[in-house]
């Protein structure tokens, strides 16, 4: 289950942080990265304090990294999935998944919501044969047993066996 | 082998079946007697025999469904209900807490929301019933568009969420779809079969009761030798013209023919594949379809399934039920005539086939003759149109002797024997009378004439449906002719998606369809009036005209617009449009307003957005065997763009988890802004940052 902003001490005005001028700089140096990152977070229904704490994560992160534009992004990316993870305790899919569906507490806690999906949407699988049993189709064939039925001692009898259920 | 004594229903309905029979033969032989001395000194023996065999069997046929409408109109009128000993009808029982009944829908490129509405009613509706406890549901889904599959997915998880029905909808894609319909079914019965005591088994447009679902489940518990019950599903929802008429006639004329077939059937009923429990057990065991050997259209799998299951039910010693009285079942028709004769292609094959089953060892009589009925559905129509060239024939022959110089229809000369007409007359009676039963029957029963638009209007709207009916014969003879030889000539019949959505047919397509009827409707009227002369040839204005009309009636009757022209004036109404049950009231287009809307392209928004594709990574299982030509696929989407992709590509990426969440994680760390707007990206982030820097 996701932590809400007290778990994690967030501070959204982010005041007073250490290296805050050094957090500046990386905000000004990959807007681009971080505005499609905060249109990532806007499509998961987070609360502010928890986009912030992810965002500050992200920011933290990217301070270590000198590299091109490319690498940034990934980063930047990788990054954000980290945090989604923490602070959902597990994988990013999960944390994903949790924040996607209304998927019930008690279920997020014990099980990962993956696997908890994957058997809400198929039970488990107990397998039975099927397969099409031999039916003999010829016309000489039906001819001879209506003659057996009509004119044979040994004819058929009007009885059925008992069915499953029925004894 | 144990043996018991025969069933107590089996006696009476041999009984019934000979007297069935004897009315068949007895009056198609006479009146192809009758015929016989008409024909006799006119016509040359190769004409005359040939002539008089077809119209027997086509006497025979008619027939059939009079003496099913006489006898069911009969059952209604004295107010009872046939329940012959054995009936399940008459023997409930309170379900066992521990039997589950799965209600399997297979879906194949529907339209997802209209599923979704459906299966919410039907949800809700048992829930309201406080029966939901034995009820789980499977969408089971043979869809190949992937932008379909996505959606299914979606709304799967969407309604689990809004009715908190996690664990009790379920979904499932089969990756390869053999056998269709059936063969969807069968995959259900191989993976969970042995967990459901029964399975109730819905069309994608099907809506049921929950308390007719719980009856039903009653009825399977207190008859452990019954396998399956089917229900008689009525037509609603639809607003064509087509469509309404069909709605109107299967309300009107319906009861009477399910009464009557009901009183025949007994417990070797038949099952139309959908709004019918089965008992899952003896259908896994006895159920799976034979392949036909040879090639389709005439062999290899067979595409009408739902006959033979319960021929080869019925075969294993369980009793297969068809209960009318069984109210709350619904379906949809087909909205315009093209579509109806679209599905009657396919139906045209599968009865086709079933003639190969006919010699099977082991079926019951009574399941043989549903063969030889479903089979004639379709081969009535080129022996009618057979019988229509012959008439002719016999025609110019007749009137190549000189002899129709004092025929007019108020004076008929004295050579004129009067005996044709008499047969005309009565083979008038056999097709028209059922639908005078119908109308008696519903004005004898208080307040159900105002549920058909008032007195009337309901026989206005029958006058008119049987006009409607008259034009539509030609077509559709000329269309299941065309059927049968495609068939008998090896052309077979690819499965596609149903439409099931109101749509008008346009005049170019009406042309493109059914321009070959008008012309030959044209033809043959321009050709054969100067050899028949006006008196003979007025005998053939319904046909022709029927055939020359059918570009126009193609459009006309697809129209939404005059089909509610239509019911604004009470025309064509069905008591499900005066009193609408909760479970329609619940397929309003709103109660499915909450379900998420995917704009565009379903696989890109299931690459880029993050809970879409959480669902959907979350729902696959890592591939590992598909890996390499994933990774390919996976650069190609990323340097070409997902457009370059066909659908069977997207369905490879679109089944490995490990390929979805690559692609998810590549698109969003990517920077190159044209690739980022073939995945609809880079706009919005433009936008944003313009909008940011302003700020």
């Amino acid at each position: 289950m996701f932590k809400d902003e007290s778990s994690y001490s967030v501070n959204p005005a982010g005041e007073g942080l250490p290296a805050w001028s050094a957090e500046a700089m990386v905000v000004a140096h990959s807007a681009p990265v971080l505005i499609r990152m905060e249109r990532y977070l806007a499509r998961l229904a987070l609360t502010d304090a928890q986009r912030l704490w992810i965002r500050a994560q992200v920011v933290t992160q990217m301070q270590e990294v000198t590299a091109d534009q490319d690498a940034l992004s990934a980063r930047a990316f990788a990054s954000m999935h980290q945090a989604l993870a923490t602070l959902g305790d597990g994988d990013e899919l999960d944390a994903r998944l949790d924040l996607s569906l209304n998927i019930p507490v008690h279920v997020s806690q014990d099980l990962h919501s993956c696997r908890w999906l994957r058997q809400q949407v198929a039970p488990a699988i107990h397998r039975s044969a099927m397969a099409s049993l031999p039916m003999d189709r010829s016309w000489l064939g039906a001819v001879s047993r209506l003659w057996q039925t009509l004119f044979s001692r040994s004819k058929v009898l009007v009885s059925r066996r008992i069915l499953t259920g029925e004894a | 082998m144990i043996r018991t004594p025969a069933r107590p229903w089996e006696t009476i309905s041999r009984y019934r079946r000979y007297w069935l029979s004897a009315f068949i033969i007895l009056p198609a032989c006479s009146a192809g007697l009758m015929l016989d001395q008409v024909l006799a000194d006119r016509l040359p023996l190769w004409l005359e025999i040939p002539t008089l065999l077809i119209f027997s069997m086509l006497f025979a046929w008619i027939s059939a469904g009079f003496w099913t409408a006489l006898v069911g109109f009969i059952l209604l009128m004295s107010g009872r209900t046939d329940t012959a000993p054995g009936s399940p009808e008459l023997r409930l029982a309170e379900p066992n807490p521990h039997n589950k009944v799965a209600i399997l829908m297979p879906i194949y490129n529907e339209e997802v929301e209209r599923v979704a509405a459906g299966l919410q009613a039907t949800f809700k509706s048992l829930q309201r019933a406080g029966a939901l406890a034995h009820f789980e549901f499977f969408l089971l889904s043979d869809t190949r568009n992937p932008d379909v599959w996505l959606r299914e997915e979606l709304v799967w998880s969407a309604l689990c969420e809004s009715l908190d029905a996690f664990g009790k909808i379920h979904y499932r894609r089969r990756p390869v779809n053999n056998k269709a319909k059936s063969g969807n079914v069968a995959d259900f019965c191989r993976r969970w079969g042995r967990d459901y005591e029964y399975m109730v088994v819905l069309d994608a447009d099907s809506v049921m009761n929950g308390e007719t679902l719980y009856r039903m489940l009653e009825m399977m518990e207190g008859n452990p030798q019954v396998g399956i019950i089917q229900t008689q599903p009525v037509a609603v929802n639809r607003e064509t013209l087509y469509a309404r008429l069909q709605q109107f006639a299967q309300h009107l004329y319906g009861p009477v023919f399910s009464a009557g077939l009901r009183f025949w059937q007994l417990g070797d009923g038949h099952y139309i594949g959908h709004n019918a429990i089965l008992r899952t057990a003896p259908f896994t065991e006895y159920c799976a379809l034979p392949v036909l050997p040879g090639r389709p259209p005439l062999g290899g799998p067979l595409l009408s399934h739902d006959f033979v299951e319960a021929a080869l039910m019925a075969r294993n010693g369980w009793e297969v039920w068809f209960v009318p009285s069984l109210p709350g079942s619904y379906e949809e028709v087909p909205p315009t005539l093209i579509d109806d004769l679209k599905r009657d292609r396919r139906w045209a094959q599968g009865n086709m086939q079933h003639l190969r089953l006919l010699a099977g060892e082991g079926l019951r009589s009574a399941h043989r003759f549903l063969f030889i009925n479903g089979a004639m559905s379709f081969l009535a129509a080129p022996l009618w149109g057979l019988f229509l060239i012959l008439g002719a024939l016999g025609s110019l022959h007749w009137a190549g002797g000189g002899n129709d110089d004092t025929v007019t229809p108020f004076h008929w000369g004295s050579s004129i024997d009067p005996l044709p007409f008499w047969l005309f007359g009565v083979t008038a009676v056999l097709l028209l009378s059922p639908k005078w039963m119908a109308i008696l029957w519903v004005a004898r029963q208080p307040g159900r004439r105002q549920q058909f638009g008032g007195l009337f209007h309901l026989i206005l709207s029958m006058l008119m449906e049987s006009v409607f009916s008259v034009l539509m014969a030609p077509i559709r003879m000329a269309f299941h002719s065309q059927f049968v030889i495609q068939t008998l000539s090896g052309k077979g019949v690819r499965w596609g998606a149903q439409v099931r959505g109101d749509q008008e047919t346009s005049w170019p397509v009406a042309l493109r369809f059914f321009g070959w009827c008008s012309a030959l409707g044209l033809v043959l009227a321009v050709a054969l009036y100067p050899f028949l002369g006006f008196w003979h040839f007025v005998w053939l204005v319904p046909i022709l005209g029927g055939l020359m009309a059918a570009v126009p009636l193609g459009v006309w009757t697809s129209r939404p617009g005059l089909g509610r022209w239509a019911r604004q004036h009470r025309l064509f109404v069905i008591p499900e449009e005066v009193l609408v049950p909760e479970e329609l009231q619940a397929l309003d287009s709103d109660s499915v307003a909450y379900l998420p809307h995917i704009e565009g392209d379903a696989f890109v928004q299931v690459v880029v957005d993050p809970r879409f594709n959480a669902i959907h990574s979350a729902l696959q299982r890592n591939r590992t065997g598909l890996w390499p030509r994933a990774a390919s696929l996976c650069h190609k989407a990323l340097e070409e763009g997902p457009q370059q992709l066909s659908n069977r590509e997207r369905n490879i990426l679109l089944s490995d988890r490990n390929s979805m969440l690559s692609l998810h994680r590549a698109v969003w760390s990517m920077n190159d802004r044209k690739r980022l707007t073939a995945w609809g990206l880079e706009s919005d982030d433009q936008d944003e940052f313009i909008h940011e820097a302003g700020q």
